[in-house]
């Protein structure tokens, strides 16, 4: 009788045992999501702090021209290049269907980012977009004088657009310019990227400042802004533009 | 004695049977005794000693009967035979000569011996004797009265000569009597008188040709320029008369038709001309087509005239031509006589009249519902020069061209300007029932339009705008919605056949523009340049002493010209961003600057064009309704003009020009 006992008395341990060992399992795991978590937590707020640190040097580069940029546990080292300046520029992504995009022909003070005086004056050899781009590309070109030419293509063998000249590729012909001042291109039917390519060099279309945001503990992130110059209303590039109906009757 | 001389002869010539004593009874009738005489014999046959009565003094014997004997004709109670032959004082041949038997002296009557000769009387004929138309003046040979003895035998029935001849021959005797004499008659030809010409003038002496047909009318201008009486003719008649001038007596007018007959008094001619003046109106001559004739009279009775056919005619009418027509759409550019079939409607056609200011004459048309007309009982008055038509002010129709119709016999005429002569060239005034048909083509008088130059129109929604067809270039009016521009939106609604864009007629149904309150976008922009109002701005001096940015937080009135000296300013800048709605009156003709707003209203009328220098946006519409206040002016010209100015672009206050388009995030 007493050895079963015993040999009962051993059973019950072990059961204890299987049990404490299931329940310790589940806890360890349970206690080592909470320690995670809790770590992910605080490389958030670092790269929040930091992101925004990023976002205060360019703000402080705007406002100021200084690049470098501290707080008390951060700070951002700003750096610029400017956009364009080459014989080529793009739109630097899709532009949607029905929103202009503007290049710009005339240079921008580079401190006051005002319009200069110093005009482009050349031949835009082609207009390109996306090879499977089958819509309608407006065009519009600004001159000095007061002066716009408007112009219109249907790309690759497309009729979005009646009265546009038929363009069998995805880009245009070449188009002489005096005196340029805004070349706005608009697709229509379509979104596509936008490449302006002349015979010489375009002027800046702005600056694509990067910010780096550093935390003291060493978290750090990388803001990128694309700065063109001059936004211009859509509107203001037409006569009359309604979000509505236009009506004469 | 003489019986004596009787015995010898007898004793001498035994032939001789018979002797002649005796009486016979003589008469130149046979039924009638006239006188007893003594008779006495000759020999007739001596041969045959046959003799025969005698009468003395010419007269025949009747019969031999014993004198003083009363006997009747045919009496054969004295009459013994003889044996001698005896001619047939009947002419009977001798063969068949009856023997006359007979002792003379005792009774001398005869007999017959054969039946086949009668027994006769000698009868002289009757002579002829001219009847009661020998002597007189016939216009053709008598038929009657040629003789009243005798009968009448033709001789010359044609009187060439001017004499008809004919004779009446005298009856044939009997029985041995003489032929009755043959009268020779005649008679005058008289010819009647002939129409040599008819002249035509007027009562103050102009001479009125003949129109082609033969034919006149009393609305000729010759007439009606008649200063002495316009409703007055003067036949001048020339006759002819083979017996000379002289022969022709008065002569007469009369107009005849199937229903009418008018005769005027007769005029004594002279020298074979009568001038007759007839006064159409006052003798009662009722409208119609009248054949002239004349009649002229012989100077020479018993000849009778007869009414001769002129082969001319004379019309009298009241000269009225009546009018009717319409007013038919033109829009798509129909040139008479190809007018389209549609009548106008809505064109506000009140009023037509034709109006000569040579004569003074005006005629009020009676106007119908659906822009027909009548003349009603105004008519027009045929061979009135220099008619104008003149329609009411007001009328939605220019370029008006005029076809007229002769709706007697269909001939069309074209007039580019609304005056047109009416005469013989447009309406036959000979036709039964002289009319016209006056029709008026042309262009509708457009709604309200607008025009974009150098831009386009881009709309999420609809754009409605019916440039008008009249829109010319030969007029200087640029026939599109946009010069220079692309019309976008996803339902368009503009006029057929004309471009959306000139010149390429650049257009696209889709949406290419954007929802976007700029007043939410800008209201939080400061600075120089900018100027904030809060509540609506109906002042206008505040808008034309502002430049650049103006903010308003309200509904816009704009009620004066804004208009900037490009020249000395060419930085100018100036652009209304409105919370509510931006209006522009229609005093308002310029408007230099930029306007967005929650809608953009231009309505009202105006005798002048409203340009706008710069661009329009709307949140939500743009309604532009102003319209020309003479809505003809809409026709060729746009009553709204937006143009657009680039500079603008370059000129914006540096306030509006900050842009970051695009943020990347990564290390």
């Amino acid at each position: 009788m007493k050895n079963i006992n015993k040999k009962q008395s051993g059973q019950v341990v072990l059961m204890v045992l299987l049990v404490s060992a299931l329940m310790l399992t589940v806890g360890l795991s349970v206690s080592k999501n909470t320690v995670v978590e809790t770590r992910v937590d605080t490389d958030e707020d670092l790269l929040k702090q930091a992101f925004n640190t990023a976002e205060s040097g360019i703000e402080y580069y705007l406002a100021t021209g200084y690049k470098q940029y501290a707080e008390t546990n951060s700070s951002a080292t700003v750096t610029a290049v400017n956009i364009g300046g080459g014989d080529e520029i793009n739109s630097g992504g899709v532009v949607l269907s029905g929103q202009p995009f503007l290049f710009w022909l005339v240079n921008h003070d580079e401190v006051d980012k005002t319009i200069g005086t110093d005009m482009f004056t050349g031949s835009i050899d082609q207009i390109c977009t996306d090879s499977n781009f089958t819509g309608g590309l407006k065009v519009d070109l600004f001159t000095g004088n007061n002066l716009v030419t408007r112009m219109g293509y249907n790309m690759n063998g497309g009729s979005s657009v009646n009265g546009f000249n038929q363009i069998s590729g995805n880009c245009t012909e070449a188009i002489n310019v005096t005196d340029g001042m805004l070349l706005v291109v608009t697709p229509i039917d379509g979104n596509t990227n936008i490449i302006v390519k002349g015979n010489a060099a375009f002027p800046s279309q702005g600056e694509e400042i990067t910010s780096v945001g550093q935390m003291n503990g060493g978290v750090n992130t990388k803001i990128t802004v694309l700065n063109r110059f001059n936004e211009v209303p859509p509107f203001m590039l037409e006569t009359i533009t309604s979000g509505d109906s236009v009506l004469s009757q | 004695m003489l019986l004596i001389l009787l015995i010898i002869l007898f004793l001498i010539n035994p032939k001789i049977t018979y002797a002649i004593p005796g009486v016979i009874r003589c008469n130149s009738r046979a039924d009638v005794l006239v006188q007893d005489m003594w008779c006495s014999g000759r020999l007739i046959d001596e041969s045959i000693g046959l003799w025969q009565p005698y009468c003395s003094y010419g007269y025949a014997y009747i019969f031999s009967a014993p004198c003083n004997a009363a006997i009747v004709p045919g009496d054969t109670s004295h009459c013994y035979s003889i044996t001698a032959t005896y001619p047939d004082p009947t002419g009977c041949s001798a063969s068949s000569e009856p023997v006359y038997e007979g002792e003379i002296g005792s009774a001398c009557s005869f007999s017959k011996a054969s039946s086949t000769c009668g027994y006769c009387t000698s009868v002289d004929g009757t002579n002829g004797v001219c009847g009661s138309a020998n002597g007189g003046t016939y216009e053709i040979y008598p038929t009657s009265n040629l003789c009243s003895a005798g009968t009448a035998v033709a001789i010359d029935s044609a009187g060439t000569d001017g004499v008809f001849n004919w004779n009446c021959n005298g009856s044939a005797g009997s029985c041995g009597g003489d032929n009755g004499s043959t009268a020779n008659c005649l008679a005058y030809r008289d010819n009647e008188p002939t129409l040599l010409s008819l002249e035509l003038k007027t009562y103050d002496g102009d001479t009125v040709e003949v129109e082609t047909g033969d034919r006149n009318q009393i609305c000729q201008p010759i007439f009606k320029q008649d200063t002495v009486n316009p409703s007055g003719i003067q036949f001048i008649v020339t006759g002819s008369d083979v017996q000379g001038t002289s022969d022709i007596g008065t002569m007469q007018i009369r107009l005849r038709n199937t229903t009418n007959t008018y005769t005027f008094d007769p005029v004594a001619s002279v020298d074979g001309v009568a001038t007759i003046p007839v006064d159409l109106s006052a003798s009662g001559v009722t409208n119609g087509t009248y054949n002239i004739e004349v009649l002229i009279n012989d100077a020479t009775s018993g000849v009778t005239a007869s009414w001769i056919d002129t082969n001319r005619d004379f019309k009298y009418w009241d000269c009225k031509v009546s009018v009717s027509g319409g007013l038919y759409d033109g829009s798509l550019g129909e040139i008479c006589p190809n007018f389209s079939s549609t009548l106008v409607a809505g064109v506000n056609f009140t009023s037509l009249s034709f109006t000569s200011p040579l004569t003074g004459l005006s005629s009020n048309m009676t106007i119908n519902g659906d822009s027909t007309y009548i003349s009603s009982s105004d008519s027009l008055i045929w061979g009135t020069s220099g008619y104008k038509a003149i329609l009411n002010n007001g009328l939605n129709m220019s370029d008006l061209s005029l076809r007229l119709i002769d709706s007697g016999v269909g001939t069309t005429s074209c007039s580019s300007t609304l005056n047109f002569d009416l005469d013989a060239d447009l309406v036959d005034p000979y036709a039964t029932d002289p009319s016209l048909i006056a029709d008026f083509s042309g262009m509708v008088s457009q709604d309200s339009w607008f025009q974009t130059v150098n831009g386009g129109v881009l709309s999420k929604s609809t754009i409605t705008n019916y440039v008008s067809l009249t829109c010319d270039l030969l007029d200087g009016c640029t026939p599109g919605m946009s010069i220079d521009g692309l019309v976008a939106a996803p339902t368009i609604n503009s006029t057929t056949g004309i471009s959306y864009s000139y010149p390429n007629d650049w257009h696209v149904s889709k949406n290419i523009s954007s929802k976007i309150n700029y007043f939410e976008k800008y209201k939080k922009i400061s600075g120089i340049g900018t100027t904030l109002i809060e509540g609506d701005l109906n002042d206008s001096n505040v808008i034309n002493n502002t430049d650049g940015l103006l903010m308003v937080n309200g509904n816009v009135v704009i009620s004066q010209n804004k208009i900037n000296d490009w020249v000395l300013n060419s930085n100018y800048f100036f652009m209304i961003v409105a919370s509510g709605d931006i209006t522009i009156d229609p005093s308002v003709n310029n408007f230099d600057g930029i306007l967005a707003g929650n809608n953009i209203n231009i309505g009202g009328t105006s005798t002048d064009q409203l340009n706008i220098r710069g661009s329009l946006y709307g949140t939500n519409n743009v309604n532009i309704t102003r319209s020309y206040t003479d809505k003809i002016n809409n026709n060729d010209s746009p009553a709204v003009v937006v143009s657009f100015r680039p500079s603008y672009i370059f000129n914006m206050p540096s306030s509006m020009v900050k842009s970051v388009v695009d943020w990347k995030w990564g290390n």
